[in-house]
This record gives C-alpha cells, structure tokens and sequence, in this order.
C-alpha cells in the first residue's frame, strides 16, 4: 500500500455522518469542563466504527451530542451532508431530527432504558407509531431481534438482561435507522449472552445495511466487532485506523498502553502499561493531553499540541507517528 | 501439604428462604486455600459467586439467608455457626473483603484517616496516634500520593481508582489472613484494573496473604489467579489451576464460555460461538441431573439421569461431567 488511505482520500464512499472539529463544554461550579475538545471522525455507510478510551475520554458525549442530548459548543456535525448542530440549537429539536432521519441509540442499561410499566409489545408499537409505521409490525422486529411473539405481553422485570437489551434493539429499528449508536451497549451482559447480542449486531448489520457507531471499552469486543478504530484521550481523537491495525500495531502511545493493561487468558507477564490516571477535564495538561502518562514522551511534547495526521494506514496524534512517517517518506539513498 | 489450609471450605451450602421458595445459590461447594495463594471464583451473574464469597465472611442475604449445611474453617477455627461476636472479631481481623463499587463502600461523612484508623483501633488496641501513622503507611503503600493530607480527604475527593485503594488499604489495615475480593476491578479502565491487580499480586508476596477473587472476567482470573473454580448454578463444575483450566477445560461449560469470549490475539472469527439460552434460575428446586443439560452440546441420556459427581481426573483437577474428557477440550 502506497498512498495512505487519509481522510480526504477515504471520501470515494461519501461519509453517512461527517463529524468536524466538534467541541462540547459543560459549565461547572469547579469551571468549563472540555469534554469534547475538536473530534473529528467519519462513520461510513454499513460500517461499524468503534470509539474507545477511559472513562471520561468523552466516548459517551459525543454520542449524545450527535443525537443532540447535549448542544455542541462549535464544530459541526453532518448526516448525508445536512448539518445538524447549526440548524439545531435546542436540544429536543436535534433529538426529533435525529431520531426521524435514522439515528438511534442503544443505551448500556437495557432495564433502565425500557419503561417497567409497558409490555415489551406497546413499547415497540409505540415507537413503530412515532415512526409513522403501522404498530402492527411489532411481531416482525421482534423476529428480527431474535425474541419470540409471547414476549411481546411481558414487561421488562419479566426478562433477562440480555433479553431487555434484544427489546432495545429492536425499539432503535422501528424508525428503520441508518445509523445504530451503541453506547457501552454490551457491557453489563454476561460472556454467554454478549456474544449472543454481538452476534445479533452482526446480523443486523449485514441484513439492514446498518451502520454502527460502537462506543465501548473493553478492546476484545472492539476487535470482534469494528472495522475501524477511532480512540479518545480527554476530547480528543488521538488515533484512528483500521481495527486489524490500530489493535495489532498501534501508533499512539495512549493506544499501546491500553492494549498493553488488556488481561490476557495466556497471562500477562509485564506489569502495568502506563501509570496515573486520566487528568480532569477541567485542567488539561498543556501540549499532548497524554504526555503526564506518556513513557515515551520528550521535552516538545509538553509544549507543542500535535495534530491528527495521516499514517501509512489511519491517523495518529503523536509527534513519534510524525517522525516515522517522515523517515519513512524520505526516498532510499 | 501437612499444614492445615488457611481456609478450608466443606459441602458449604446456602439457602435464601424466600415466601416463593427457597433459593439455592450455594450447593455443597468444597474448597481450600493456602496462605499466599490466590483462587478464583468465576461464573456469569446468577451462578452464586458472590454468594458463597460473602458466606464466608458471616455475610448471608438479608432476609431469609442461612447456612444450609457443611463448614467453614479459617486458620482452623469454624465459621458455621459461630456467633456474631466471634465473626465481628475476624472479620477485619483475620478475614478481610474489597467489594466491586468503592464508592459506596466508603462512609461519604467520614474523611479517609477516620475510617482508616477505626479497624486497627477496634480490633489491635492501637491508639489513635498509631493508628493513624499505621493508616499513613497503608496508604503509601497502595500507590496514593501525598498520603498524609490525603488522610484528610473525604471519599468523593478521590477518583476512582484511587477509592479502591483506599478499600484495599482498609481490608489490609489490620494485617489479615485472608482478603475475599469481589469483583475488585470491575469497575474500573483497563489501565486503572492493571495497577490494582498488580498492587494486589504484590501484597500477596510481601505479606502470603490468600485472596479469594471473585470475577467473571476470566482475563483478570488467568493473571491473578493459580487456581480457579468454575461454578454453574450454585455448583462448582469444574476446578484446577488456572492455566490449565483455560487452556484444557474439562467441563462442556467452561469450555462454552471460553469459546465465547471475544478474544484480542488469534484469528477473529466471523461470529462468536454464542452459548445458547440462559443459566438456570436458582430459586426453582434443581432436578437430579446435570444442570448445563439443557444448554451442553455434549448432552446425552446419561446427564439427566443424576447429577454428575465433581470428580478428580488428573492431577489437581475435577470436574463434575460425564462425557468423555477429549470431547469436552
């Protein structure tokens, strides 16, 4: 592989969602929370893209400030090219439009997500209704999420976890979305029943042309399921890629760190990756936000802020990934 | 070994007597552990892991929760049936335990000193001022920098990491012999859980202490662990050291869920090998058969016959499964 597929040369399949420099604030009595501090990403159309860090990286704002649960301070984020935090100012308003223009989302709790009043059955009709479908069809996205039609009467105390969370799934299809964001939406289910959901995702994806923004943090379920990689540190993308890539030889030393603290069932001889924890929000650490954990990081990284640049194969926020690529750059002697 | 195990666990079983019936979370389960050395207790929610955990502090589910048979012996002294004196006197003492949330294992009015220096007060005499150079040191010792102010801290001043610290400073306050720890890393980031796991290897070698972990993420399990006990509705179906275990799994269950985790090195499959249906629910009396019956692909007339016995096949390892050991690995 020569030219490196970069985000401007990625365009030959235009972006289902285009998300550019997008900040989002939050106003605290300690002071201005940076809890999205210029993300840019692309999810392409049937693509599962995985977003990953710590927690507090940001992973589950910009979910919600894509669904328009929080008002994004500036940047921009675009569906099919049309701009939805411009034209969208109040919260509620972007959520409608979200929601009607196929952008659903599937929280961690599937309980706490579910009414416990309503029967699986209304919840689904109700949706099915709000999407100017026929609620009649609620049998069929049960079929499609792998429940049967006697679920329909239960209530969600009445069902397992994985069970609930299967309802989720199927209450985000009624609007026949393009675009699923799962928010941790495996993480609180067992082995057995993860795989089961995961699989389901899968097959959902495959059949529906689904695409699936997969917010998550725990690597092994990212490497199952994504076909790229974007990884948050404080707001931040600081790196980007195909999974096969980022997962196997990551550029980012944040990235390395991560993989390294990963257990492994082949036991893991080294102790920990990387020291200290994620820094506050509220106070940034000047330059590269990672540079107080980074083992690799050098006088420059302290004082300048890298930028997301072009590697051989995604993109990388590390002054090392730059010199890399431009020693790799430089023509043989 | 000649020396008697540190903890020594015999047919223990557990019922919660509920109006509906009585739960079973705890069925005859047997085991030892020897100072120094950390076992690990896995299984999906519902298999009775942190049941039989807490059983073993005097920690029963309220209401309705009681021993329903078998024994417990810490350093030789029996904990079934002992009155609630005695368990106040060990545990903190002798037996310790860390618990999954820190957040609301920590008193929120309290700062950090007053709740580290009340165990050795209570339980070793010591006076405050010992106490609290005591509580100092600990503090050092699992990684919180500044331990001296920090001791004036109260609990939501700390991340989280650093609260589960703290309870890992608590549970060794007081020097104990055993430390019971319940999903101690679950709720925290990878890099977070690689220090607490490291911090708690550690503690071990410095001072034996025996760890009981109980986890469901079989990664933590093969680091920290030299033996693991697989349990499956309230039962233990399988057991041996760890790496063993999750590089041969003799029982059909362990070898399901192994298949079905998703793994970060070898070739990805397209789909997980997804474990059918659910565990079974534990408040239904269990039928004498094998209880994975239902969802093991090696299932034959024989399983539902009679519950399979937890038998040794090979060295350090039993399990309770009759079909045929290469079937199962």
């Amino acid at each position: 592989m020569t030219a490196g597929p970069a985000r401007e040369d990625r365009g030959a399949a235009a972006p289902l969602l285009a998300v550019r420099e997008l900040r989002v604030w939050f106003a605290t009595a300690a002071g201005r929370v940076r809890a999205l501090d210029g993300v840019d990403l692309d999810v392409l159309p049937g693509e599962t893209l995985a977003v990953v860090g710590e927690s507090g990286c940001g992973k589950s704002t910009l979910a919600r400030a894509i669904v328009g649960l929080v008002r994004a301070e500036s940047g921009s984020i675009r569906h099919r090219g049309r701009e939805l935090v411009a034209a969208e100012r109040g919260a509620g308003r972007a959520t409608e439009c979200t929601a009607g223009r196929g952008i659903q989302l599937v929280f961690q709790d599937p309980t706490a997500s579910l009414d416990p009043r309503l029967p699986i059955g209304a919840q689904l009709a109700e949706a099915l209704r709000l999407a100017g479908r026929d609620a009649a069809e609620s049998a069929a996205l049960l079929a499609d999420v792998g429940l049967a039609a006697e679920h329909a009467s239960r209530r969600p105390h009445e069902l397992s976890g994985g069970q609930c969370q299967r309802a989720c799934i199927a209450r985000a299809l009624a609007v026949r979305p393009e675009l699923l964001i799962c928010d941790e939406a495996v993480s609180a289910l067992d082995v057995s029943v993860r795989a089961q959901i995961l699989n389901l995702l899968a097959s959902l994806q495959e059949r529906l042309g689904l695409a699936i923004l997969f917010i998550a943090h725990d690597l092994a379920v990212v490497r199952q399921v994504a076909s790229r990689v974007a990884v948050l540190y404080l707001g931040r993308v600081v790196e980007e890629g195909p999974a096969e890539h980022v997962l196997s030889a990551p550029r980012h030393p944040y990235t390395q760190a991560l993989l390294a603290s990963v257990p492994r069932l082949a036991g893991r001889a080294a102790g920990p990756a990387i020291g200290g924890e994620v820094p506050s929000a509220l106070a940034p650490p000047p330059g590269c936000a990672f540079h107080p954990r980074c083992p690799v990081a050098f006088a420059r990284c302290s004082t300048e802020t890298p930028r997301l640049l072009p590697t051989p194969v995604g993109r990388a926020r590390c002054f090392l990934a730059e010199a890399a690529r431009a020693e790799a750059a430089q023509p043989e002697p | 070994m000649s020396a008697a195990p540190l903890l020594a666990v015999q047919e223990l079983s557990v019922r919660i007597e509920r109006a509906q019936g009585a739960v079973r979370p705890c069925e005859r389960v047997s085991f030892t552990l020897d100072a120094g050395e950390t076992v690990g207790l896995v299984g999906e929610s519902g298999c009775g892991k942190s049941v039989t955990a807490l059983a073993l502090l005097g920690l029963l589910p309220r209401p309705g929760g009681r021993y329903a048979g078998g024994s417990i012996r810490l350093e030789g002294r029996e904990l079934v049936g002992a009155s609630e004196d005695e368990l106040s006197r060990l545990r903190g003492r002798r037996i310790a335990a860390v618990f999954q949330d820190p957040g609301t294992s920590l008193n929120p009015y309290l700062t950090l000193g007053e709740q580290l220096v009340e165990g050795p007060m209570h339980h070793l005499g010591l006076a405050r001022r010992e106490a609290a150079a005591r509580a100092e040191a600990l503090l050092a010792r699992v990684g919180i920098p500044d331990a001296r102010l920090r001791l004036r801290a109260y609990p939501h001043q700390l991340s989280g990491g650093q609260r589960q610290r703290v309870m890992i400073a608590m549970a060794l306050a007081c020097e104990p012999a055993l430390l019971v720890a319940d999903e101690p890393t679950t709720a925290l980031d990878v890099t977070l859980q690689a220090q607490i796991l490291e911090l708690l290897q550690d503690l071990r070698r410095e001072r034996g202490l025996g760890v009981l972990l109980v986890s469901h993420d079989l990664g933590v399990v093969a680091e920290l662990c030299d033996r693991v006990l697989v349990l499956y509705g309230g039962r233990i179906v399988e057991e041996g050291p760890t790496a063993d275990v999750l590089a041969r799994p003799a029982h059909p269950y362990t070898a399901a869920l192994l298949r079905a985790l998703p793994r970060l090195d070898g070739p990805r499959a397209a789909r997980l090998a997804a474990l059918p249906g659910l565990p079974p629910a534990l408040d239904v009396p269990a039928p004498d058969a094998c209880r994975f019956a239902p969802r093991c692909a090696l299932a034959r007339a024989a399983c539902l016959a009679g519950e399979p016995a937890l038998a040794p096949f090979a060295p350090g390892r039993a399990r309770r499964c009759i079909a045929p050991v290469q079937e199962v690995t």
